[in-house]
C-alpha cells in the first residue's frame, strides 16, 4: 500500500516505503555526483578559455612580427 | 532558456560548456518542479515540505530510468546525433516542461484552496501541460541539432521516441510510489494498474 491507501502490486506500505528510501537515496548520490562533474566542468572549462586567450595572443603576435 | 527556446547558443559551447549547461538545466528544472512540488502540496504544510522533495525526485529518477534506454537505442540505431547532444536536449526540455509546472503552480494552489471541483484536475491538467510542452521542446531540439548532423533521421528520431515513452512510463510508476503528492486519490495514485484496469 501506499501512503495514500493504493496496492502497488500487493506489496505493503512497509515495503513500498523501503522502495522509495532506496530510490531516493539514488537520486541524492546523483545529484551529488551531477554536482562534482558540473564543478570539474567548469574547472576545464576555465582552463579552456584560458588557453583560448593564449592562443588569440600568440596568433597576434605572430601576425604583429615581421 | 536561450538553449531551449533557440536550439543553439552563439558562439557554440565548448564540450565542458555544453555539460556545464546540461547538469545547469536539470538542477534548475529540479527547483523550478520543485515550486510545483509546494503549490500542489499547499493543502497542508507536511505535504508541502514533502512534495518539495518528492517531484523533483520523481522527475529525476524518470528521467535516470529513461536516459539508459534511449543512449542504448541511439547507438544500436547507429544514429548520427551523439549522446551528449541527446542527453543535453533531453535536459534542457525537461527545463522547458518544469518551467510551464512552476509557472501555473501558483493557479494549481489558489485552486486548491478555493474550489473542490476543479482542484485536483487543474493539478494533474498541469503536469499534462508541462509533459506535453516538454515532448515539443525535446523534438524541436533534437530536430534543430540533426540539422548539424548528415545521415538518416529516423535512427535519432527512434531513441527520442523512446526516451520520451520510457520516461512517462517510469512516471507514472515513481508518481505511484511517491503518492501523496496531491491531497486526493487519482487514477494514476495506483500506477499502471489503476490507469489501466484488468
Amino acid at each position: 500500500m501506499t501512503p495514500g491507501g493504493v496496492a502497488l502490486a500487493g506489496h505493503d506500505a512497509a515495503y513500498l516505503r523501503a522502495v522509495w528510501l532506496v530510490a531516493s537515496a539514488l537520486g541524492l548520490a546523483l545529484i551529488l555526483a551531477l554536482g562534482v562533474i558540473y564543478r570539474r566542468a567548469r574547472g576545464r572549462r576555465e582552463l579552456e578559455e584560458a588557453e583560448a586567450v593564449l592562443a588569440a595572443h600568440d596568433a597576434d603576435d605572430h601576425r604583429a612580427a615581421p | 532558456m536561450t538553449l531551449t527556446c533557440r536550439g543553439e547558443l552563439e558562439p557554440p559551447a565548448t564540450p565542458s560548456g555544453q555539460l556545464m549547461l546540461t547538469i545547469g538545466a536539470l538542477f534548475c528544472g529540479l527547483v523550478l518542479s520543485a515550486l510545483w512540488g509546494l503549490g500542489a502540496g499547499s493543502a497542508s504544510a507536511a505535504l508541502a515540505l514533502s512534495d518539495v522533495f518528492k517531484v523533483p525526485m520523481v522527475i529525476l529518477l524518470s528521467a535516470l530510468t529513461a536516459l539508459p534506454a534511449g543512449v542504448v537505442a541511439l547507438k544500436l540505431a547507429n544514429a548520427k546525433l551523439p549522446a551528449s547532444e541527446l542527453v543535453n536536449a533531453f535536459a534542457t526540455s525537461l527545463f522547458g516542461g518544469t518551467l510551464v509546472l512552476a509557472t501555473l503552480a501558483p493557479l494549481v494552489a489558489i485552486y486548491y484552496h478555493t474550489s473542490a471541483r476543479a482542484g485536483v484536475p487543474l493539478a494533474l491538467g498541469s503536469v499534462f501541460v508541462a509533459l506535453v510542452t516538454a515532448t515539443l521542446l525535446f523534438a524541436r531540439a533534437v530536430k534543430r541539432k540533426l540539422g548539424a548532423h548528415a545521415g538518416p533521421r529516423l535512427a535519432s528520431i527512434v531513441p527520442v521516441a523512446i526516451l520520451v515513452t520510457l520516461f512517462s512510463a517510469a512516471l507514472l510508476q515513481y508518481v505511484a510510489l511517491a503518492s501523496p503528492i496531491i491531497p486526493a486519490d487519482t487514477a494514476f495514485s495506483g500506477g499502471l494498474d489503476t490507469v489501466l484496469p484488468q
